[in-house]
Formats: C-alpha cells, sequence, structure tokens
C-alpha cells in the first residue's frame, strides 16, 4: 500500500477499502498475460474448465487419460485462462471541470486506478481535453500507482470539451477491457456520441458524471449578468430573475435526465455523483458505491 | 398646473444622460461558468416566451425615469387650479364689507372666507410668504409679507367685518403695488361680489384671482333713513324711512321705531321685492335723544334691520335785528324756529342772541355773533364801496344752502355796493360784483347782501323771505340738521370750524372706543366710519355734535352672489387670466415619489434576489 502522505490523492484508509474491494471484483476477462481475472478464454490455469474432442495439433499434454481409458476416444482438458485486464481511465481535462469537479475527478481516476492495481489489471489513465493526453503506457503493479498520482497531480483542467474525439483516440481495447470517462458532461458535442462510442470500443465502460450542485442551482448569481463560457469564451447575457431560475432547473433537470438515458441507450454504466455534496460520507463513500456498483454490473462476475 | 419654481424643470435635462448611462453603462456583472450549454436555452426561452418581456427588462428604467420626473415636478413647487395658492407671495383679501356677515351660509360668509383663508396659510411652503389685506371702506393691511403662518393665522382668525361697504377695487390696487416687488406673486380676491368696483380693478388687473364665498339669501332691509326739519312745523322733525326687500316673495314685515328705550310707534309694512317702501314717521317728542328703527325680518343680514338717527332737541334761535325793517322782521317772524327781538341800540352780546341781523347798518370791525347784513355801507372796517347801479345778476351758487330755493335770476337791482370784504367768498355775482358773500370777520361767520333790499324788487319775491330764513338757518347751523347728521356707513366725517389749526377733535364710537385728529385748515377729517350706531363728535370748548351711522346701502344688503367679471374703464368685459387659486400638490408628489422609490427597491429586489 502506498504511503499516504500530504499530496497522496487518496489516504491510508480509503485505499485499504479500495484493495478490499479489488478482491471481490475479479471477473473473467479476455486478457494477454496472466492475470487475475479469469479469461474468457481458456487457458494455462488449473482449474478446469471443460473437455473437447481432440482435433490435429492440440496439445497432447492436455489429453484426458481417464477418459481415453473409459471411453476410447480423444479428449482434450480445457483450463480457465487467468488473465489481466487493461482499464483506461478517461478523466475529462477540460476547463469546465476547474475547482471541487477536478479535485473529485482525480480522486475517482485515482480510486478506479489503484482497486484495478490491486487487482493485477493494467491501469492506463487519460486527461482529455482538447487532446488526449496519456500518463504512459498501461502499467501494473501497485508500485506503479505512484507514476499515476503524479500524472493526476500534474494535470490541470483546461481547454475546451472534445469528449467524443478523446474517446475515437484511445488505444484499442481487448475485449474485456475496462473504459472508465470521468466527466461533468458538458460537452458542446453531447454525451451520447462518446458513451457510445465507448461502448463500440468493447468491454466494459462506465461514465462516472461529477455534478457540482452549486452550479446546478446557479447558487450565486443574481440580477443582469454575462455568463461567460470558461471553456469557449462564449457569453450568454442573462437576467437571472425568478422564471430565468426555473427555465434553468428546467433545464438542468432535463439534461441530467438526458445523460442517464443516453448511458443506458448506449449500455454504458451511468453514476452521477455531486461533488458539492458532503452527506452520506462524503465523496470517497460514494465512489465506493460507485465502484461496487460498477462490479455487480460488470458480465462474469464471480458469484 | 402651475409652479412655484420653474427653473426647477432645467433638471429635465438630466433624462438624456441618464437614459445614456443606463444604455451604455456595463451594466451587466461577468461571471465565469463551466458551460453555457444551458443558460443559452434559457435565454432563448426566455426571448421568446413573452413579447413584453422586452419592456419589462427595461422596467427599472422606466420607473427611474418617472422617479426623475416626479422629483423635478416636486422642485417646481406644481399647484394645481381650484384652491388657495397663487405663487410663493401671496396676498389675500378679504371682503370686509357688511354683506359678508350675512348667515348665508351659516354661520357667516365672512367665516367661510376665514376658513378659505387658514387653509391657504395651512398650505403655505416654508418659502413662501403670505399678506393679508382687509377690504372694508378703506383697505387695511392687516399683516404684511410674513413666512410666520401661526402669525398669519392668528391674525385671520381675528378678523371681523365691518359695518360698512368695502372698496375692493382700492384693496386690489393696494395689493397689487405692495406686491409688485415679488418675483412669484398672487392676489386672491375672497369675496361674495357686493362690490362692483372689483370688476373694474379686475379690469385693470385680469391675474388677481377671485374666491366667490356666500349663498344668496333673500332679504329686507333699511335702505334709507333720514330725519328732516317737519314743512308744517317748523320745532318738529320727521324720520324718512325706506325699506326694500331683496329677492323672495312679498310679505309683511313688522317695523318698530323707538326713542330711546320708548318705543314711539309699530306697524306691519308690506314690502314686496324689488321697489322701495318709503315711510314717513312722526311725533318724534320734543327731546332730543336716539332714535331706532327695527325691523322684525329674521333674515340673513341683521346689520341693515336696524338705523338709528339723533334727533336734536327742538330750539328756537334768538336774532337780534338792528335797523331791520317790518318786512324783514315779518320774513324772520314766518319761522318758528327763531325768535325776534329788535335791538334798543346797544350792541347785542354772545349771552343775547343765537345771530344778529343787521339792515343798512355797518357791521363792527369785531363782530361776536355771526351776522347776516342786508345793505350795510361797512363791514368789519371796510367799505363796500361806491354804489353801482343797475348791477346785472349774471350767476349764482345754486347748491349753496343760503340759496336753497331761492330763484336769483330776474330780481332787479337799482343799487348795490358790490366790493366784499378780501377772503369773502360770492355766492350771487353781477356783471359789476358780488351781491351776495359769506366770510368771516373776526372769527364770526357773516353773510352780506351788497344791496339795500328796498333798493330792489326782491321784498316783491317769495325768494325774500327765504334767502333770509336760509341764511339765519346756515348762520345758526340749523340748515344742517337731520342732514350732515346722518351718514352711510363708510363714508368719511368732515367738519369745518371745529377750532383752530393744532386743536383736537376727539370722536367717540357707539361701541365707547374713540379716535382723535387735528383741525388743520380749519377742517377736522375722519376717514371712514365703519361703525353703525351714533357717534359723538367733542371739540374745543365743549362743543359736540352726534353723528349717526347706519348701514343703508343697497349693495350690502341684496345678499345675492354673482360672481366677478373683469370689465375695462369702458365697461366692456375683460378676459380674466387668473385661475380661482391654486393648491400646491407638492406632497402628493412626494408621496408619489416616495412609492415609486419603495416600488422599485422592491422590483429591484425581486429581480436580484430571487
Amino acid at each position: 500500500m502506498p504511503d499516504p502522505t500530504p499530496d497522496t490523492l487518496l489516504d491510508g484508509a480509503f485505499l485499504a477499502r479500495l484493495e478490499k474491494l479489488a478482491l471481490r471484483s475479479r471477473t473473467r476477462i479476455a486478457g494477454r498475460r496472466a492475470g487475475g481475472h479469469r479469461s474468457l478464454r481458456r487457458g494455462q490455469s488449473l482449474e478446469f474448465a471443460d473437455h473437447r474432442e481432440y482435433v490435429p495439433g492440440d496439445d497432447i499434454r492436455h489429453l484426458d487419460q481417464h477418459l481415453l481409458g473409459r471411453l476410447d476416444r480423444l479428449f482434450v482438458k480445457l483450463f480457465e485462462a487467468r488473465e489481466d485486464r487493461t482499464v483506461q481511465v478517461l478523466v475529462d481535462g477540460s476547463g469546465s471541470m476547474a475547482g471541487a469537479k477536478w479535485d473529485a475527478a482525480r480522486k475517482a481516476a485515482a480510486a478506479v486506478a489503484y482497486a484495478s492495481l490491486c487487482g493485477l489489471d493494467r491501469v492506463q489513465i487519460f486527461a482529455a481535453g482538447e487532446t488526449l493526453r496519456a500518463a504512459g503506457r498501461p502499467v501494473r503493479g501497485r508500485s506503479a500507482i505512484h507514476r499515476l498520482f503524479g500524472f493526476l497531480r500534474g494535470t490541470t483542467p483546461e481547454g475546451g470539451t472534445a469528449l467524443a474525439r478523446a474517446t475515437a483516440s484511445l488505444p484499442p481495447a481487448r475485449a474485456g477491457a475496462m473504459t472508465v470517462l470521468i466527466t461533468d458532461g458538458w460537452d458542446p458535442a453531447g454525451l451520447e456520441g462518446t458513451l457510445r462510442r465507448l461502448r463500440h470500443r468493447g468491454g466494459q465502460a462506465h461514465v462516472l458524471h461529477l455534478v457540482d450542485g452549486r452550479e446546478i442551482a446557479a447558487t450565486g448569481l443574481s440580477g443582469d449578468l454575462t455568463l461567460v463560457d470558461v471553456e469557449t469564451g462564449h457569453e450568454v447575457a442573462v437576467t437571472l430573475d425568478r422564471d430565468a431560475r426555473a427555465r434553468y432547473a428546467a433545464a438542468v433537470d432535463e439534461w441530467l435526465t438526458g445523460c442517464s438515458d443516453a448511458a443506458r441507450r448506449a449500455g454504458v454504466g451511468y453514476f452521477r455523483v455531486d461533488v458539492a455534496d458532503t452527506s452520506e460520507g462524503g465523496l470517497e463513500e460514494r465512489l465506493l458505491r460507485w465502484l461496487r456498483e460498477a462490479e455487480r454490473a460488470a458480465p462474469g462476475r464471480r458469484r | 398646473m402651475n409652479f412655484a419654481n420653474p427653473a426647477a424643470l432645467w433638471l429635465l435635462v438630466a433624462v438624456p444622460p441618464l437614459l445614456s448611462l443606463y444604455f451604455l453603462r456595463v451594466r451587466r456583472r461577468r461571471v465565469k461558468v463551466p458551460s453555457v450549454l444551458l443558460w443559452a436555452t434559457v435565454v432563448q426561452n426566455q426571448r421568446t416566451a413573452r413579447p413584453w418581456d422586452k419592456f419589462r427588462k427595461h422596467l427599472l428604467l422606466w420607473l427611474q425615469l418617472l422617479l426623475l420626473l416626479l422629483l423635478t415636478l416636486a422642485l417646481a413647487g406644481p399647484s394645481l387650479p381650484g384652491t388657495t395658492r397663487l405663487g410663493a407671495s401671496t396676498v389675500w383679501i378679504l371682503d370686509g364689507s357688511a354683506s359678508m356677515a350675512a348667515a348665508a351660509p351659516n354661520p357667516s360668509r365672512f367665516a367661510v372666507a376665514k376658513d378659505f383663508l387658514l387653509d391657504a396659510i395651512a398650505d403655505l411652503e416654508p418659502a413662501d410668504e403670505g399678506m393679508i389685506v382687509l377690504a372694508g371702506p378703506e383697505p387695511k393691511v392687516v399683516v404684511s409679507f410674513s413666512r410666520d403662518k401661526e402669525l398669519l393665522a392668528s391674525a385671520a382668525r381675528a378678523l371681523e367685518p365691518t359695518s360698512a361697504p368695502a372698496s375692493l377695487g382700492a384693496a386690489v390696487d393696494l395689493a397689487v403695488a405692495l406686491a409688485r416687488t415679488r418675483p412669484d406673486r398672487g392676489v386672491v380676491v375672497v369675496t361674495d361680489g357686493s362690490d362692483r368696483s372689483l370688476d373694474l380693478a379686475l379690469g385693470r388687473h385680469p391675474h388677481v384671482a377671485v374666491e366667490t364665498v356666500g349663498e344668496p339669501a333673500t332679504n329686507v332691509a333699511i335702505t334709507a333713513l333720514d330725519l328732516r326739519r317737519s314743512p308744517t312745523a317748523d320745532l318738529e322733525s320727521e324720520l324718512f324711512v325706506t325699506l326694500r326687500r331683496f329677492g323672495g316673495e312679498p310679505g309683511p314685515v313688522g317695523v318698530e321705531v323707538w326713542k330711546g328705550d320708548a318705543l314711539l310707534t309699530s306697524e306691519t309694512v308690506g314690502v314686496p321685492p324689488g321697489s322701495p317702501v318709503p315711510r314717513v314717521y312722526r311725533d318724534l317728542g320734543d327731546e332730543g335723544g336716539i332714535v331706532r328703527v327695527h325691523l322684525e325680518t329674521g333674515d340673513a343680514q341683521p346689520v341693515d334691520d336696524d338705523a338709528v338717527a339723533w334727533l336734536e332737541p327742538p330750539r328756537r334761535r334768538k336774532v337780534v335785528c338792528v335797523g331791520c325793517t317790518a318786512l324783514t322782521a315779518r320774513a324772520v317772524l314766518s319761522d318758528d324756529r327763531f325768535q325776534l327781538e329788535m335791538s334798543g341800540g346797544a350792541a347785542p352780546t354772545a349771552e343775547d342772541a343765537d345771530v344778529v341781523l343787521y339792515e343798512k347798518v355797518s357791521v363792527p370791525a369785531e363782530p361776536v355773533l355771526p351776522y347776516l347784513a342786508l345793505g350795510p355801507p361797512i363791514v368789519g372796517g371796510e367799505s363796500l364801496g361806491e354804489p353801482v347801479p343797475w348791477p346785472r345778476i349774471t350767476s349764482w351758487k345754486r347748491a349753496h344752502p343760503v340759496l336753497r330755493f331761492v330763484e336769483p335770476a330776474g330780481i332787479l337791482v337799482s343799487e348795490a355796493r358790490p366790493s366784499a370784504p378780501p377772503g369773502w367768498a360770492p355766492l350771487l355775482e353781477s356783471d359789476a360784483g358780488p351781491l351776495l358773500s359769506a366770510g368771516v370777520t373776526g372769527g364770526m361767520r357773516g353773510l352780506v347782501l351788497h344791496f339795500d333790499p328796498l333798493a330792489s324788487d326782491l321784498p316783491l319775491r317769495v325768494a325774500y323771505p327765504l334767502l333770509v330764513l336760509n341764511s339765519l338757518g346756515w348762520l345758526t347751523g340749523e340748515e344742517a340738521r337731520g342732514q350732515a347728521r346722518t351718514l352711510p356707513a363708510g363714508a368719511p366725517l368732515v367738519r369745518r370750524g371745529w377750532g383752530d389749526d393744532g386743536d383736537v377733535v376727539r370722536l367717540e364710537r357707539p361701541d365707547g372706543t374713540d379716535v382723535q385728529a387735528p383741525v388743520r385748515d380749519g377742517t377736522v377729517r375722519f376717514g371712514s366710519l365703519v361703525h353703525t350706531g351714533v357717534h359723538r363728535l367733542l371739540g374745543p370748548e365743549g362743543r359736540q355734535e352726534r353723528v349717526a351711522v347706519n348701514l343703508v346701502s343697497d349693495a350690502e344688503s341684496d345678499l345675492d352672489v354673482s360672481p366677478a367679471t373683469p370689465i375695462d374703464a369702458g365697461g366692456r368685459p375683460v378676459e380674466a387670466t387668473a385661475v380661482v387659486g391654486r393648491r400646491s400638490v407638492v406632497r402628493p408628489v412626494l408621496l408619489l415619489v416616495a412609492l415609486l422609490f419603495c416600488s422599485e427597491w422592491w422590483l429591484w429586489q425581486r429581480r436580484y434576489r430571487d
């Protein structure tokens, strides 16, 4: 377990809980290396999976001698393969993520990364702004977490949002890979296309939607305002009276509903976290809940 | 609408800068937000949802503009027609005539006028000033221009109407003259319209406003009263009274005649509206005193229901005749007022007689009594000159009491001495000089006929006894009895021969107060007498005279209320430019400003806090 230092994104207690979560979340995946996850392919592990008739070319070491003696037919034994899994964490690094949302995004990315490393997965973190920035090649082992933390700490949100393009730029993932998108959803192109791309990449896809309740409620805004988009610089003149607030609240509700519906339609796991909400144990508790839900939703989950 | 301070309207030039500031200034606070995606939708909805939102967007601006306009209006001191205030300097003229005392409406027209005045004073702005003029027979400045509202109000409350007609024209002229130096001035006349001199004054000053008070009412009044010598009995007097009904239906009126506390007579007289009803009352008694006529009417104007006269006790005047002919003596004896005594040669003294009649005898240089000299050669030591044959009468003073009912034309005079002493006034003139002159010798009034009556045909004419008796009456003061001693209210009292210059004559009013006036040029003058009743004039050496003052005015007794109609000197109507007062609306405007300010604050809070 990495030392919980002040510049560490996650404290020691939280890291411990993540480790426990990792033990329970091993599922069958399709990987390149033997890992902690059961592979969809038959492999070299000790766990018997099935038989099939011998075909020329099969490794004769896998011939089941007992069946040959009993049935006088050639069957080879199939074993479950233990393969690693690639977890790609795509963090929305656009300017709209600045502030509490960015802190939460970094913590969430770190949590996913740590839990995955503990699960013997390979982890790769990307920051998606106007360009896609990667934390380097996929890493394995807990010791690599510091590298990922360093990347997250060294990244600041800036620039516009181009999640669809960033998603398209992600390295191809094998079946069984997991892609996690952490974003605030403020994408001029909308989230639906991005989510569909995530789903089409194969494997699992999850989106962690970070919202700031203060933004949604337009807290601190009143009167005649010129609202400036921090990403695009676009300006909107608005008189924030009671009617405008009501219309804005309705638009927010519609938008949030649209985001969750889009995720459902795309078959992407969707979890929304209000970073301004300090109830229910705070952000870390909600991140753990999200990770558990993601584990439950994963195909081939061990029962 | 008028403005007390029109210069404040220049504040309206602030409107364009306000508009510029509103539209040009950076009003919107710039706030960075993560995304404007949803806000753009809100704004789009805001633009398309309600068409009036464009106006609503500038509602605060309109309110601010309205606020500025109202503030400017308030500073300009607006006033509306129909009320009491005219300008920053206002002169209120209250009609103090007798008709204002009429109880139409109750309690009196004057009370209504005072209420109007008190309201006007209460409406004065702190910077405003007011002046009160009471219009009686002579205008009186009760309070000069003052900003002390309490002073003005207390003076207004103390005002009372007079019992005399008012000269509103003079009051208006005075008020306009006093206020002419004020830049923002106004003159308001509060009247019942009884004085038509106001019409002419309004023609001269069309900017003067008139507030008409009072309600029309019927009235029965004594419009004339006179005490005259009886034509049948020289020592008796007759009381002439004229009654008149103003408006209403014909009806009986009870008339009582009192002398002192004694009721002499009473009767019921039918008085139709419009035409005067003369009444004559005789048998007033041998003793002097106050004769009072009282009408039992119970109408709205009590002042004209009573009238008084002073009845002098009858007294025969002693005439000492020096050198009189029988013809002259018979003429004197024909009048019971005179008692004739022929002189035995000794010079008459003041104790012996009231007047001396010289006929063809020189008048002494220092006469001790008033005298009538018929054809004297010398008067007061001055010769009347050489006889002139056949002087022809050319002119005479018809109005002089001595020549009352005397027709001098055609009198033939064979010889006369037509040379009057210096300073004497000719009453009858010929082509050669005066034939009858009046003057003063040694302090005594004298009359001189410049020819011997027997040297003319005058004794053959009826004019002779009339001339003699008129002369004796004038010399003894009898001719004035019952005439000059009854004055209409508001008339001045002028007396000649009441002492020397520097002497003081005192006038006691009916209410017991008195006033003094000095004798100047042999004449004493008292201003308008506004108290009805019997006045007593007290001169040097115990001389006294009583003068009765009565309202006797058709204009004041006519309680019809007619609005003023400005006319010019030719009697043509003049268009009035004044309104009937104005009321300051600064307070309502300021109240509106406060309400608007609260509304704007509330709107602002609602807009920015919700």
